[in-house]
């Protein structure tokens, strides 16, 4: 999986309307080469989270949480800069690439608190949107756990000959 | 010269936005903690943000009310005063105060389940006409207990801070 970060800049570089507008926008435009997705559900349904997004810039939730867009292969996580930080944010805004092939998607947003009941509304009649987390991004270098119930020890008392 | 002013002006609207930004999540914050419905709030969004942010950047936004109940009798009053200041010395920082306001909701005391809220504005001097904003009477906060919460954020060219106002029923 193609892991991508953006940031974005809030406050004061951009209102909370207009940062959340880029993040829709820039959410429509990944999924768009993605010929299996069916558009006018994509468009709907981000469309019906952009003033949730909005509440999540506004409250400042987006700084240390990312809104995940998982659209396998490819994991797109957006964060949201505020303050005096914002003025020296690398912005590359637009479409990112990396989700041609992508069969389904599921967006992540935080519902954090006290705003979690608000959130929880807004993304509950929709099916690629959801407060769930998304899991953890397992890395190229982490080797797959070996259970000792998985090791067949007689098998390898064989193979060596039976030497014990 | 034109540069000098071209960046005053800008200085002044980045303020605008931020204390605007502060003031919205701040009242999205109260609003929720007091189990209030996010309707109003999220429908009415774009034309306070917009009111908000034209006002504060040409100076005449004297406060910004969050009235919550009756506006003949409201529970609680969120009254949200604006300073300004001089600008074009020291350093140009934007600060939030999100650990106050966090410590200011413990303190509120629960308004009745569905009661309507309203955001209002009062100015000082002339002012912008800003489409989808009109004329009301603020409520009346006398007789009701005041509770200075502190500021909420500041800018280079103005700050804001908060007042709450309750009923204490």
């Amino acid at each position: 999986m193609s892991v991508r970060h953006r940031a974005i800049a809030g406050a004061p570089e951009r209102s909370a309307t207009a940062a959340a507008d880029l993040v829709i926008e820039m959410l429509i435009e990944t999924l768009a080469p993605a010929s299996v997705l069916d558009q006018d559900v994509v468009v709907h349904e981000l469309d019906a989270v952009r003033g949730a997004t909005r509440m999540l810039i506004a409250g400042k939730h987006l700084g240390g949480q990312a809104i995940v867009l998982r659209a396998d292969p490819l994991r797109l996580e957006i964060t949201i800069i505020t303050g005096d930080k914002a003025a020296s944010v690398n912005e590359n805004l637009g479409k990112v690439a990396g989700a041609a092939s992508a069969t389904d998607w599921m967006l992540h947003i935080p519902a954090p608190t006290p705003i979690g009941d608000w959130i929880s509304d807004a993304v509950r009649a929709l099916d690629h949107v959801t407060i769930e987390a998304a899991p953890a991004v397992t890395t190229a270098a982490a080797a797959p756990t070996v259970q000792a119930a998985d090791i067949d020890i007689d098998a390898l008392r064989e193979a060596a000959g039976g030497r014990s | 010269m034109s540069a000098a002013v071209g960046t005053h002006a800008a200085t002044h609207v980045r303020t605008a936005v931020h204390l605007t930004d502060a003031i919205m999540g701040t009242f999205e914050h109260i609003l929720a903690h007091l189990g209030l419905s996010s309707q109003y709030l999220d429908r009415h969004w774009a034309v306070i943000e917009s009111g908000l942010t034209t006002w504060i950047a040409e100076g005449s936004l004297a406060d910004v009310r969050l009235e919550c109940g009756a506006p003949s009798d409201p529970d609680a009053v969120f009254k949200v005063p604006l300073s300004y200041k001089v600008s074009g010395a020291g350093d140009i920082t934007f600060v939030t105060s999100q650990a106050r306001l966090t410590r200011a909701l413990a303190k509120l005391e629960s308004v009745p389940s569905g009661a309507s809220y309203r955001v209002i504005v009062t100015y000082r001097g002339s002012h912008s006409t800003v489409a989808g904003w009109s004329s009301t009477t603020a409520a009346d906060t006398s007789g009701m207990g005041s509770y200075a919460l502190g500021g909420l954020a500041s800018g280079p060219d103005a700050g804001a801070s908060m007042t709450y106002f309750s009923r204490g029923r």
